[in-house]
């Protein structure tokens, strides 16, 4: 069972608030450091609808003009070297979004570390756990919020779970319970990790929240300057429409940098557990939950609701120019389908913390193609962003 | 020599005293002791790192850089971004092999293991590869020196050694290096690539006394292959021999930083 954000939220002040007298001190100790930094980001975007979308028009209809204010703050405080508080508040206005939801206030991190001795360490509250070694798309990190494969340091929020690391000689094992109304609902993980001669190798067991246990793999090795990485989910006799199947989705990559500075990167993601049957998806849905942002919304909501198809290959391609440029391009492709996004980004930071950036999203694909779903045609998106 | 970061290592290791010349060592034995003034177990460094474009334009990054060897005598490295903003929290992990190299992305909370190909790269767009600052073997380890002149560099006395390869993977097919005849302070090196030509030039000044030994306080660096373009690593403080627990060079103090 899903809890709401509302007593996700709850919980994880319960938490924190349990976590803070839990350790005589913590609150009040004269050698407690903080540590505060953050980024203001405001953008104006545009955007084109998709006539041919095949969902129809959005509900309510999209405005083709908004803008885009999101301010992140973290905030790290350490009582003592084992004690550990760490928020990440993001406050968001964006005049894209349902009018309901323009005005948004989330707390993406709010976790309590403890680290008693060498041995263990214990992170309780909201947080992240960042599994895979893929780029674009981690099929193993499954007890995340979905990241976003067109954004290289994309934040979504955390998951509120109890997570204990073990370091044991030289294997990591990894422990996580993310509750739910009852134990028999709740998420439960286990993934050791070890980096024998030049490989990261990690194998772990979920038991979800269905009665079933998924196994999950992945591995990063460098062979000849080639980054080399891949990443599994297996899932036997798992729910699939109103069946039962084997479900495997896995993805391998590779990435180099080439003489010059170019870097490039390539990864190819088969997800097994998504439907087939495009118009039996949940539209309304899918329509109406889209990141007008980046669009990346359609597949990851697609994806939530069993809808993204097949197989995607995804490129990037990164170039530093001079001291202060910096040029990027994505590239999706659904063979499936024939469908395309490309997203061409061009950066230039001056005075070290201050970004200009323009981004172009462009989506093309023939009749229920993955591009064919989304509202959106195209984007454009222009703004700045300040580190402090 | 072929990084600055061991230059830093080399130079910093010498002691007060300084070595009494001796005119006919060979080059082998001059670079032993640019290596033997070079030794530290372990080492606490804070510097400031400044690059520069034809432009004037100036970046700025505080980082804090630990090194240690380890049992077998192989010499890791911790980096950690302290500034800009953008940067800070950005640590790389070295343990000594250029296939165990790791990046911790602040931002994302992740472990990243960098590519083998990034390891030539500019390290955040610097005139250093990541080779240069995370590679810190022993120069005899890797190259044979003959001494090939004498000349007055940064009004010292200076052995003109040049340095060949004795293994492909080195860094470097050749290198220039001036030394010190009086303490066997490296002043100046040239990096050359296969083809013969010069791609990187190192140079060492500003001599002070840190942590009990003789430092050049400031190492210019230029990657030739981008012109007009330089960076400096200046040692705001440094300490020798210092008490590094064993934890900081694993992957958990990458990640959490305890």
């Amino acid at each position: 069972m899903q809890m709401s954000k509302r007593n996700q939220f709850l919980l994880l002040g319960m938490i924190l608030l349990i976590g803070l007298f839990s350790f005589p001190g913590i609150a009040c100790a004269a050698e407690t450091s903080y540590d505060n930094s953050g980024n203001l980001t405001f953008s104006s975007i545009g955007l084109a609808e998709n006539p041919d979308s095949i969902l129809g028009a959005a509900l309510p209809p999209q405005p083709t003009l908004g803008t885009n204010l999101k301010l992140t703050d973290n905030l790290t405080i350490t009582p003592d070297d084992s004690v550990t508080v760490k928020l990440r508040l993001n406050y968001l206005i964006n005049t894209l979004l349902d009018p309901n939801d323009t005005n948004k206030f989330t707390l993406s991190r709010g976790y309590l570390d403890f680290s008693p001795n060498s041995l263990v360490s214990l992170r309780l509250g909201k947080q992240r756990l960042a599994w895979g070694t893929g780029y674009a798309w981690n099929p193993v990190n499954i007890l995340d919020e979905p990241r976003n494969a067109l954004t290289d340091n994309d934040d979504p929020e955390g998951i509120t779970a109890l997570r204990t690391d073990l370091y044991l000689g030289p294997v990591t094992t990894q422990i996580i319970i993310k509750p739910s109304a009852s134990w028999e609902s709740s998420d439960r993980a286990i993934r050791f990790k070890v980096s024998p001669a030049g490989f990261d190798l990690a194998y772990g067991l979920i038991g979800n929240n269905a009665g079933q246990t998924d196994h999950i793999f992945d591995f990063a090795y460098s062979f000849s300057g080639i980054g080399i990485r891949g990443e599994a989910f297996y899932q036997a006799e798992g729910n699939w429409r109103n069946d039962k199947k084997d479900i495997l989705n896995y993805l391998v990559g590779v990435d180099y940098n080439f003489p010059g500075g170019y870097y490039l990167a390539l990864e190819y993601y088969h997800n097994d557990s998504a439907f087939k049957d495009i118009p039996e998806l949940l539209t309304y849905i899918a329509a109406n939950s889209l990141d007008p942002i980046t669009a990346n919304g359609l597949i990851t909501n697609l994806s939530n609701n069993g809808g993204i198809v097949r197989d995607h290959l995804f490129l990037r391609a990164m170039k530093t120019i001079g001291e202060n440029f910096n040029t990027q391009l994505v590239f999706i492709y659904n063979p499936a389908d024939q469908s395309v996004v490309v997203q061409p980004q061009l950066e230039y930071t001056w005075r070290q913390n201050t970004t200009l950036f323009c981004k172009l999203l462009y989506l093309n694909g023939g009749l229920n193609s993955e591009a064919n779903i989304s509202p959106i045609k195209s984007q454009l998106e222009l703004g700045i962003k300040v580190n402090y | 020599m072929k990084r600055v970061f061991k230059i830093l290592l080399l130079v910093s290791a010498i002691p007060l005293f300084a070595f009494l010349v001796q005119a006919d060592l060979s080059g082998d034995e001059v670079l032993a002791k640019v290596d033997q003034v070079l030794e530290s177990q372990a080492t606490i460094m804070n510097a400031t790192m400044t690059t520069s474009d034809v432009k004037g334009n100036q970046k700025f990054s505080k980082m804090i850089i630990y090194t240690k060897k380890s049992a077998n005598g192989k010499d890791r490295v911790l980096i950690e971004y302290l500034a800009p903003a953008a940067d800070k929290g950005v640590k790389f992990l070295s343990l000594g092999d250029v296939n165990q190299i790791w990046m911790y992305l602040p931002k994302v909370e992740k472990t990243v293991r960098i590519a083998g190909s990034m390891i030539k790269q500019s390290m955040m767009n610097s005139d250093f590869s990541y080779e240069d600052l995370l590679d810190r073997s022993n120069y005899s380890d890797s190259y044979s020196a003959k001494i090939i002149g004498r000349e007055t560099m940064a009004d010292a006395k200076c052995y003109l050694l040049e340095l060949t390869a004795k293994k492909g993977n080195a860094n470097y097919r050749q290198i220039k290096l001036w030394v010190r005849e009086d303490n066997y302070i490296p002043v100046k090196e040239e990096f050359y690539s296969g083809s013969g030509s010069v791609i990187k030039i190192a140079t060492q000044s500003q001599l002070e006394t840190m942590s009990g030994r003789i430092v050049p306080t400031k190492i210019t660096f230029q990657d030739l292959a981008q012109k007009g373009h330089q960076t400096t690593l200046e040692i705001n403080q440094i300490t020798f021999n210092a008490n590094i627990p064993e934890q900081y060079f694993n992957m958990r103090y990458l990640e959490k930083g305890k």
